[in-house]
């Protein structure tokens, strides 16, 4: 299987939290190495019973779109659990990540 | 207990039974551990620390599409730094078989020149593409987005016990997960007057149901002792949004009902409780790991496993350990 460049992850990333709403307002999709994922508020508030329900949501919505260009993402649910990671660091993860 | 055996051998069965071996399936497992030192979800004058340790196996298809299978076996709670009356010190011990059903809203797969086209695409600086560009650009990753669904669901076996309540009971069960479809946008219509101008897209409701029957070994609430085994369905809410650009607003409900009530449970009221908890944060910085923020919350109703009641509006700094 291909792999997608660093430079087509980070796009690819950075398109999908921008057009999905996760974007702090007021930040440009310019600026999406620097959002981190705590300032995007995914499942906050947790549900109790499935705290990470819109985390695995996100994690299967990425893997889709690396397998219809002809990739393979590893399981990324447990890199957007780390809350102090930017964008970019979580691009990196899912570069490094393909299969 | 045999449950657990039935379940344990069905999942020491899964990597090599012929219906993963027969397609592209593939398994994983891993050992995930979190503690957060913080306060009490249900308590927060108490402060202690969240525990969760669980091992995980799943199977798993390149496309995520579909029905997805999994096994886990895990213990969460929290550990008071006081063990008297009030304490809120809980500890849940679970095995459980889970799958989720996941559609994308894409094709299964995308013709050639479509691909290389949104490879293309991806593969240029932000500020090169062209309005044009931008647009396909927006319409491609658009696909897989309008129209994706997630429903999580596990059949489980839990042991379930609370200092506070002298609990201890087994709890067998189903539960589904989801978000819900459009409930947000009328939830949204008054706080989105609050944000004119502001581009902002409002978060889906989500929700958990699940039904467990009850095995008890022992609990007490106000006085109470009841040890007969019962039925409980429980659903949980959750939602949040944002106010004039800068505080963010949280609400979680969640509900009990207990189907096969005894008169003893029924005379302490029991039968049917829910607990609401609104809060808005005005969030003050991030650092190191550590999200401060003023926070006003309301609280309201009362919840296992204490059921102690709730009406009260706390005032105070928020922070919390990501």
């Amino acid at each position: 299987m291909a792999k997608l460049t660093l430079r087509q992850t980070g796009n690819l990333i950075a398109r999908y939290f921008y057009q999905e709403g996760w974007f702090p307002p007021g930040t440009a999709l310019k600026d999406w190495k620097t959002v981190t994922l705590a300032g995007m508020g995914i499942d906050d508030p947790p549900l109790p019973g499935d705290p990470h329900l819109q985390k695995k949501m996100i994690a299967l919505d990425l893997q889709k779109p690396f397998f219809l260009l002809g990739s393979e993402l590893a399981h990324p649910l447990p890199a957007l659990k780390k809350a102090t990671h930017t964008l970019e660091t979580f691009a990196d993860w899912c570069f490094n990540n393909q299969i | 207990m045999k449950l657990i055996v039935i379940l344990t051998a069905f999942a020491c069965c899964l990597p090599v039974s012929s219906f993963a071996q027969g397609s592209s399936w593939t398994s994983d497992q891993k050992l995930t551990h979190r503690l957060d030192l913080g306060p009490s979800l249900e308590h927060p004058e108490r402060m202690g620390i969240h525990y969760d340790v669980r091992y995980q196996l799943n199977l798993t298809r390149p496309d995520p599409d579909g029905h997805h299978f999994g096994f886990a076996i895990g213990t969460l709670g929290f550990e008071d730094n006081k063990r008297d009356n009030a304490s809120a010190s809980f500890t849940h011990t679970e095995v459980s078989l889970q799958g989720r059903y996941y559609d994308s809203g894409y094709p299964a797969a995308l013709e050639p020149e479509v691909q290389r086209r949104y490879l293309e695409l991806l593969d240029k600086e932000m500020n090169e593409l062209s309005e044009q560009e931008d647009a396909e650009l927006v319409q491609l990753t658009t696909r897989s987005l309008s129209g994706s669904f997630l429903l999580s669901y596990d059949a489980h076996y839990r042991y379930e016990a609370a200092v506070q309540s002298e609990l201890r009971q087994h709890a067998v069960g189903a539960a589904v997960s989801a978000r819900i479809p459009w409930i947000h946008t009328a939830l949204d219509f008054i706080p989105s007057l609050t944000r004119p101008g502001v581009q902002y897209k409002s978060r889906a409701v989500r929700c958990y149901i699940g039904f467990d029957k009850l095995f008890v070994d022992r609990g007490m609430v106000d006085d109470i002792t009841f040890v007969e085994n019962h039925s409980r369905i429980q659903a949980q809410f959750a939602w949040s949004t944002l106010l004039f650009t800068m505080f963010t607003a949280r609400v979680i409900w969640t509900a009990q009902y207990i189907i096969d009530a005894s008169e003893a449970m029924k005379n302490a009221d029991l039968e049917f409780s829910n607990l609401l908890q609104a809060w808005v944060l005005y969030p003050l910085d991030l650092v190191s790991g550590v999200s401060t923020g003023i926070m006003i919350k309301y609280s309201y109703g009362r919840a296992a496993p204490s059921y102690t009641k709730t009406d009260e509006v706390n005032f105070g700094l928020n922070v919390a350990v990501l």
